[in-house]
């Protein structure tokens, strides 16, 4: 992997932040943030909140945290409960803003 | 970090992929432009009573933390919240809050506050969060629309990142004729080290009107509903009568639900497992099956 100078990883697969080593590879390369879900994630459940969650996130300084927890909100409306999506991790930057 | 900076991926993991890539060298792959061009409006000759300035008013009062120059906004066409000003800023704290005003009205419907999003020294009881959220709902909601709620659930959620605390996460819902709304309530996010609002979110979008011709008492037993889905499941070339017949339903409950097209449906929402879930596993599947028709409106089974 080339060593970048930032970047995000939206990583939306199954206990893809169940540990922290992929997300630090990245980080250790230069990238700001890397997100993960801890455990399982729907599929249908994922699709909503990464829909939501570019919407948001791609909104003049909404940092990816508050764009997480926006999307997951969507999600508990449309499916009733996102307790799947709420369980993600940021490695990095929380606080990143993709556009400041 | 500017946005022509901005790289997103997404890794090949279980099977699922998702990608966002944008660099110098690349196109910009995930754009706003992408998105359904409708969706954002003229100010300048959109018919809303609420202008950029009242809403950015609206944000500054309500939330003293905002950083006034900073405020940015547009005027969209939500697809849930209908027609209102999302506005974003950043805080005196050094993060960002994110909300949306009604362009009609002016009244606050969603707030993501980053500002309140931050680590405290206190441990706050999930007796106390539900507190603050009570109240938090009873300094902004009318009282007619406060007799039409009813607690749903609070989970706790952990940390998301090493800077950030748990949060609970509280969840109304709105009661039409009896029944709850899947999609319409009060969503309420308390900062479980401060004690502080970190999220509020309202959405009352179902008409009554609709709801008003549909019977309550559903034509489709619950029983009937499961028997529906096991034999969708059974059919399934994915799944197969195998799995089918090892459905153990958790829950099956009625609730108003629209569908793709806006329609809305008295429903059975059953939620299950089969033999491909681990024993431990903590999120069942759900289904969602027309409680009149024994149409199936949503097949939530799938994993990533």
């Amino acid at each position: 992997m080339d060593e970048r100078d930032g970047g995000f990883i939206f990583a939306g697969a199954c206990k893809s932040a169940k540990y922290t080593d992929l997300g630090n590879a990245f980080i250790n390369n230069g990238f700001d943030t890397y997100f993960g879900y801890k455990d399982d994630v729907n599929t249908l459940r994922n699709a909503r909140f990464y829909s939501a969650f570019f919407d948001a996130a791609t909104f003049t300084d909404v940092t990816v945290s508050e764009a997480a927890n926006y999307a997951a909100g969507e999600v508990e409306d449309e499916f009733g409960n996102a307790a799947d999506v709420d369980n993600n991790r940021f490695i990095g930057n929380s606080n990143l803003c993709l556009r400041p | 970090m500017k946005l022509s900076q901005i790289c997103i991926l997404s890794l090949v993991l279980a099977g699922a992929i998702f990608v966002a890539f944008a660099s110098e060298e690349g196109g910009i792959i995930f754009t706003k432009e992408d998105a359904k061009q409708t969706k954002y409006l003229d100010p300048s000759t959109a018919d809303v009573n609420i202008s950029f300035e009242d809403a950015k008013n609206k944000l500054i009062s309500e939330n003293p933390e905002v950083i006034n120059e900073s405020v940015h906004g547009e005027l969209i066409d939500d697809e849930n919240f209908g027609i209102i000003w999302r506005v974003s800023s950043k805080t005196t704290n050094g993060k960002s809050i994110f909300a949306g005003i009604d362009a009609s009205n002016g009244e606050q419907l969603f707030v993501y506050d980053g500002s309140k999003n931050v680590q405290g020294k206190d441990s706050i009881s999930k007796d106390d969060a539900l507190k603050i959220a009570e109240e938090c709902i009873e300094s902004r909601v009318s009282a007619d629309k406060i007799n039409d709620i009813e607690f749903e659930h609070v989970n706790y959620v952990e940390p998301a990142a090493d800077d950030l605390p748990g949060t609970y996460k509280i969840s109304y819902a709105r009661i039409i004729r009896g029944i709850p709304s899947l999609s319409d309530g009060i969503q309420v996010g308390i900062n479980a080290e401060t004690g502080e609002v970190s999220s509020y979110r309202k959405r009352w979008s179902m008409s009554e009107e609709e709801i008003a011709l549909i019977d309550t008492e559903p034509g489709v037993t619950d029983e009937k509903a499961v028997e529906i889905l096991k034999e969708y499941m059974s059919n399934e070339p994915s799944i197969g009568e195998e799995k089918a017949n090892t459905v153990k339903v958790i829950s099956s409950n009625l609730v108003w639900k629209e569908d793709d097209e806006d329609k809305i449906h008295l429903a059975w929402w059953i939620r299950f497992m089969d033999s491909s879930f681990a024993k431990d596993a903590t999120y069942p599947a759900s289904v969602w099956i027309d409680a009149h028709s024994g149409e199936m409106l949503l097949f939530d089974y799938y994993r990533d």
